[in-house]
């Protein structure tokens, strides 16, 4: 198969949600020689990201969507280990968990499919993350991004603690902040320190891969 | 003039008969922190203790003014009923589900013979049977539960949104439990005094799942729930949050009596979008109704109901740290509007 042909049925088996055939043709762009990062960007992510269109334009919903991700997981998991990180090139990295006491993350998960169909390194803390939790991991692995959701009202107090301590940390210019959910909007985020909030997964994916260019390459040194 | 009863306005103003004045209610929780305060009734033992559950409840017409009582305040009984773990409340946070009970058709032929009479679930309509005992004559009665699409959600995970689409057989087949269970639970509120009943099914958002998915599964089983409910003279409200706009028709098809939407919905909009059911709305919880100021919810009611909303209230569960003064502002130009 030639090259264009194995990368666009990356992307198709994405949009399909077809996690085997993401998976087999992961493997036939390794066995062809392709270079796993553009088979990741150009292949599986593109198909990830034209089903944030789709979402956005109602033509397709969250089970589309989870379909699709599925897909594109099972393709990066074949692809990721041989990766080759040369020099400075250095993946962004994204940590991302729900706020304490929130059980919720159907939307943080799908902020982190599209942050890493943008090409984000992503650490993903889960649910209900203790509010220290996202300065350490921010720090064991040089973050340029953090996300923090919560659908919840009664833990949006929670959210504040956690841009604080970044504050605290003395770690807060060293990364940007998202914060995101249904109760959240853009003011809020304002209010509490944070550097945004958007209205879905895909806007705080474009977001974060502009944002994250204004970050310093040695500012964690 | 004619007058009518708390309980009698609502029964009319639900099913699009005369009143003199708009009720003053919410459909969505009612309970917040000055309320247990002024009640001696906390959570989190008003979610699993039936008098303090109706304590606070009370509250919530002797201390803000709505003029109903309504049970419980959260949305996880149903899940927990079924065998869901439960991440525990606090005073300020309802429970919620943490983990989840049915992977394959062998969970849904287990969790089949359920017994409604035993669980959180039986708690909820010992408050219920306590409310009706004490006001039933004069206010309405209003209970809630979690609908069956966010319970099967609930069960399930989020391999639900993919079992729609990938598993057709046992995707009816637990959209049929959920549905059977919310039958059997409306049905017992309903024997223990509950006159007006609030699905609450957020998961089945259109938004999320597309007309066609909610038409296939959600449309179906809320009929089943409206007709059931209909028989014993129980109208039903549905809500569900997001911009439901797109969808309010396809929602009304299930025969409910009331749609509540959230602040994302333009009243005037949803107003010519539905036939005749009643919608209810839509005070943004956090930034009007916790935030905002008697003086800016006066504000905000006024252009709901200048924009035609039948029921001014909430547009989604009210926030435990809300004042009451500022939901006082809202149960006001609520009974301000006469008919």
């Amino acid at each position: 198969m030639e090259e264009s042909e194995i990368i666009n049925g990356l992307t198709n088996a994405v949009v399909n949600g077809k996690k085997d055939q993401a998976v087999e043709l992961a493997n036939q762009a390794l066995a062809a020689g392709i270079e796993p990062y553009k088979a990741v960007i150009e292949g599986l992510a593109r198909g990830m990201e034209i089903m944030g269109e789709k979402y956005d334009c109602k033509q397709a919903f969250m089970p589309h969507l989870l379909m699709a991700s599925n897909a594109m997981y099972g393709g990066m998991d074949v692809l990721t280990p041989h990766m080759k990180l040369e020099g400075g090139a250095k993946r962004a990295v994204l940590v991302i968990g729900s706020a304490e006491g929130d059980v919720h993350d159907i939307g943080k998960n799908l902020v982190k499919t599209m942050m890493s169909a943008m090409g984000f390194e992503a650490i993903d803390l889960g649910k209900d993350v203790p509010i220290g939790k996202f300065t350490e991991a921010a720090i064991e692995h040089k973050a340029d991004v953090i996300s923090v959701s919560t659908l919840m009202t009664s833990t949006m107090d929670n959210m504040e603690k956690i841009v604080k301590s970044f504050t605290e940390k003395g770690i807060r210019d060293k990364v940007k902040i998202i914060v995101g959910g249904a109760p959240i909007t853009p003011d809020y985020a304002a209010e509490i320190g944070a550097d945004t909030s958007k209205p879905d997964a895909m806007e705080a994916a474009k977001w974060a891969k502009e944002v994250v260019k204004e970050l310093p390459d040695n500012r964690w040194n | 003039m004619v007058t009518y009863t708390p309980k009698e306005r609502l029964a009319r103003a639900l099913t699009g008969k005369p009143v003199d004045r708009m009720p003053a209610v919410s459909f969505t929780q009612t309970g917040t922190v000055e309320q247990m305060e002024a009640a001696g009734a906390f959570w989190p033992e008003a979610n699993d203790n039936a008098e303090t559950m109706a304590k606070l409840a009370e509250a919530g017409h002797t201390v803000v003014g709505f003029e109903a009582v309504r049970v419980p305040f959260d949305i996880s009984a149903e899940a927990e009923f079924f065998g869901c773990d439960i991440k525990a409340g606090t005073k300020e946070q309802q429970p919620s589900v943490s983990s989840h009970c049915v992977k394959d058709m062998s969970d849904v032929e287990r969790l089949k013979n359920f017994d409604i009479t035993q669980g959180r679930v039986a708690t909820i309509c010992k408050a219920i049977k306590i409310l009706a005992d004490k006001y039933g004559k004069e206010l309405p009665i209003m209970a809630s539960m979690l609908g069956p699409f966010s319970l099967a959600q609930h069960m399930n995970g989020d391999d639900w949104f993919m079992a729609i689409m990938t598993d057709e057989e046992f995707a009816t087949a637990l959209m049929d439990l959920a549905t059977e269970f919310n039958i059997a639970y409306a049905k017992k509120m309903a024997e223990n005094g509950a006159d007006t009943m609030v699905i609450i099914d957020p998961t089945a958002s259109a938004m999320l799942i597309g007309d066609a998915y909610y038409e296939k599964y959600v449309v179906p089983a809320h009929r089943k729930i409206v007709d059931a409910m209909h028989e014993m003279n129980v109208p039903v409200v549905i809500h569900i949050c997001g911009d439901t706009t797109m969808s309010l028709e396809l929602m009304e098809s299930s025969g409910v009596d009331a749609i509540s939407v959230d602040q994302s919905v333009d009243i005037a909009t949803a107003k010519s979008k539905v036939n005749k059911a009643m919608i209810i709305g839509n005070l943004d919880p956090v930034a009007v109704l916790w935030k905002g100021t008697p003086d800016t919810i006066r504000g905000v009611s006024q252009k709901a109901i200048d924009a035609g909303v039948d029921l001014l209230a909430p547009g989604c569960g009210i926030v435990s740290k809300t004042p009451s003064a500022n939901l006082q502002a809202m149960v006001e130009s609520a009974k301000n509007r006469k008919y």
